[in-house]
């Protein structure tokens, strides 16, 4: 009876998904509530869950319990260590959740909101919580070696040494877009650059707090630190407010892109304990806690959405960045649908700490669940704008125009209704003195919580305070990523130089701390200050070239777990990697090869270098605006190498890979399982 | 709805490494003092920003 009913529950919660996705697909011109986006990827995921996931774990993976995991074998109370299934649920969800599950959905909604959430939920079920999950139970049963260790173990050494360049290539260009993310948040801002400027002490106080005044009290200092952080929100009202200190506040691109980098310096430099660690604790708990609130904010007051379907730009002539909706839509949308970084995750701490193997499906695959629905809620908060402030926040001035007049003229020509007083309006209610050319995502995204927040309560009179609320929570945890990346990518150099200079290996060697860290802040600083620079606004060249490199990282991930699969004998499940992979390397291989040989000078790199030269060279450039022409040029010809670079390291693991599984497949090659020995588990519950 | 508190506790501890460290104590057979706490972080923080955090 009881099985009989089960069935018949998933049988409603399949219909029920089948429904709410053709809603929110067929039901164009008329407004959509985002209930039913809510519950078409709610039921869609817990259809993935339960039968795609599962089917997985126990035909392809062969999950067994009886299997004493790492964590068990390995025990030593530090990293291995057996630890509760939602307690490495939660360790892992709040790992893989950064800035990008909320940026690219509201950077994508500018091809309507139904080509992100069709990826979003389509993805995320068949290729990101895969790959997650996949490439976690291959650590898992390889003592926890991380993405690069089975690359080089799996594929062979060209495979691993690739992974690593292309990961630090990768890293390289993230921390540049999300920097700048943050500085576009932030210019002619006094109130949000107050803010984040007083999270720096707060961070310091708290590293004091942590090591001297209350060692071991993480939660206490946390509380502690969140509390500073709301009065430093409120701080920053008076800040904007006052005639003397808001000019010391209020900071051009420039000066903030410059600000970022010593940070980033400075976050690599100094101390751990010091700095990055509160810093972390902080913003992951603020993370987290913002998720559940957006979660909260929208089942209560369930927005419609103001964005259509779908909107002109799926013809590739978008303002905030220009290619058509395929392969950009899929590009602009990583982490939420597909992100290679999440495989870095899943090959590093996770595997160490579970228990029992069936763990593994719920924390792999259902974690990237929970991330796909956090892209979903940005999604909807950007939609729930209407679609003439969307674009007058997020356009650039070089596409749009560079006064509001002429912007608000452009947008609504679009057939995007918006006007200066209506702009200047927000702008009041929110504590900015100006709300346009703000590309980059994170202030639209802001805009759209502040409404969902303040609907729950309070209204207007509160929309500035939830406003510098969201980007305070959007810059803390990108700004963490900056000093926690910069750092990462210092050891990384470090540790490939050292091969030439071996004093450089040694991670606490001064000169080398100091020559590493700065070449690292000064690889993403120079991206950064490329963006800023950029007439249309840096996000339109970053983000793609962000996008198309986290993907192939993906495809790299995947790689090594179809070349897994087939060792284990599995060829025949071998789709289930393959089919992701296949799709992102014509994605990715499309949207690289468009970025950067298209004749469309907005789209191509080297159209656009093309036509810059062409403008120099006929004399159409004044004088004062040739040195920034070149060096656009450089730019424009730096971004189409760096992106060729991504394009051919990806395609050396691949064209390795397909030669190991023709070797294995074709009985020329022995398959091999580097997995470690099976032990029974001698896990008692209670131990859990 | 307590063992739902206590498991969301538990979760919010491991974020903060505070479970971390107790297993640490327990491991070494040590008890909490500034000193280990020192030394428990050191060791702690070193791994875990050797590793890339997620986009």
């Amino acid at each position: 009876m009881n099985k009989i009913l089960g069935h018949a529950l998933w049988a409603a919660v399949a219909i029920a998904a089948a429904f709410f996705l053709a809603g929110i697909a067929i039901n164009h011109g008329e407004p959509v509530n985002s209930f039913w986006l809510v519950l078409a990827s709610v039921c869609t995921y817990l259809i993935g869950f339960r039968f795609y996931a599962k089917f997985i774990a126990a035909k392809v993976m062969v999950l067994n319990d009886q299997r004493a995991t790492p964590a068990e074998r390995l025990r030593d109370g530090l990293d291995f260590e057996p630890t509760n299934k939602w307690i490495v649920f939660g360790h892992h969800f709040a790992a893989i959740a950064g800035p990008g599950p909320l940026v690219g959905p509201t950077l994508a909604a500018q091809f309507g909101y139904l080509p992100g959430a069709l990826w979003i939920v389509v993805g995320c079920v068949l290729g990101g919580a895969v790959q997650d999950f996949v490439i976690l139970f291959c650590s898992m049963r390889r003592d926890g070696k991380s993405l690069g260790q089975m690359a080089r173990q799996e594929i062979g050494k060209v495979g691993g040494f690739t992974a690593l360049i292309t990961v630090l290539l990768i890293m390289i260009v993230l921390l540049a877009v999300v920097a700048l993310v943050v500085v576009n948040a932030l210019k002619g801002s006094p109130w949000g650059t107050f803010t984040i400027a007083a999270t720096m002490p707060i961070a310091l106080f708290m590293g004091i707090y942590l090591r001297y005044l209350r060692p071991g009290k993480v939660l206490e200092c946390s509380i502690l630190g969140f509390v500073l952080v709301i009065a430093s929100i409120f701080g920053g009202q008076m800040v904007a407010d006052s005639p003397t200190w808001a000019p010391w506040f209020t900071l051009s691109a420039t000066a903030l892109a410059v600000a970022t980098i010593l940070y980033g310096f400075l976050a690599s430099v100094l101390p751990v304990w010091l700095f990055l660690a509160p810093r972390d604790y902080l913003s992951t708990f603020v993370k987290l806690g913002v998720v559940l609130m957006l979660g909260l904010g929208i089942i209560l007051v369930h927005p419609t959405l103001e964005l259509p379907a779908f909107t002109r730009f799926t013809d590739g002539n978008g303002p905030i960045f220009a290619g058509k909706v395929f392969p950009f839509c899929f590009i602009t949308i990583a982490c939420g649908a597909i992100s290679g970084f999440h495989s870095l995750i899943s090959s590093g701490t996770t595997p160490k700490m579970i228990a029992r193997e069936w763990t593994a499906w719920p924390v792999g695959y259902g974690a990237m669940l929970l991330e796909g629905f956090v892209a979903i809620m940005a999604l909807i908060a950007a939609c729930s704008l209407q679609p003439g402030v969307y674009f007058a926040v997020n356009s650039p001035a070089g596409v749009v125009g560079s006064t509001p007049t002429a912007a608000v003229s452009t947008i609504s020509g679009w057939g995007f209704p918006v006007s200066t007083a209506q702009m200047d309006s927000l702008a009041a209610d929110v504590g900015e003195k100006n709300l346009f050319y703000r590309t980059g995502g994170a202030p639209s995204l802001a805009l759209g919580m502040a409404h969902i927040f303040s609907k729950t309560g309070g209204g207007r009179a509160i929309l500035g305070f939830w406003y510098h609320f969201a980007i305070m929570f959007e810059a803390l945890f990108i700004l963490t990523i900056i000093a926690a990346g910069t750092r990462v990518g210092r050891f990384m150099l470090q540790d490939l130089l050292g091969h030439a200079i071996p004093p450089l290996r040694r991670t606490n060697w001064m000169p080398g701390v100091l020559a590493a860290s700065a070449a690292i802040v000064a690889a993403w600083g120079y991206f950064l200050y490329q963006g800023v620079r950029d007439p249309l606004g840096g996000i339109n060249s970053l983000w793609p070239l962000f996008g198309i490199g986290n993907q192939l990282l993906a495809a790299i991930a995947l790689c090594v777990a179809t070349t897994i699969l087939i060792k284990m004998h599995r060829a025949r499940y071998m789709w289930i990697t393959g089919i992701p992979l296949t799709w992102l390397v014509v994605v990715c291989f499309t949207a690289g090869w468009e970025k950067i040989f298209s004749d469309q000078p907005r789209l191509g790199f080297l159209a656009d270098a093309a036509r810059l030269q062409n403008a120099l060279d006929a004399g159409k450039i004044a004088a004062a605006q040739i040195a920034q022409t070149k060096g656009q040029i450089f730019n424009d010809r730096l971004d189409a190498v760096v992106c060729g670079v991504f394009l051919v390291l990806v395609l050396l693991i691949l064209v390795d890979s397909i030669r190991v599984w023709l070797s294995i497949l074709s009985g020329s090659k022995r398959s091999k399982v580097d997995e470690a020995p099976f032990v029974l588990s001698a896990l008692r519950p209670e131990e859990l | 709805m307590k063992a739902f508190f206590r498991t969301i506790l538990a979760m919010v501890r491991e974020i903060a490494d505070e479970n971390a460290y107790h297993r640490y104590l327990r491991h070494l057979g040590r008890t909490h003092s500034p000193e280990e706490w020192r030394k428990f972080s050191d060791q702690r923080f070193a791994r875990k920003y050797a590793r890339a955090k997620c986009c």
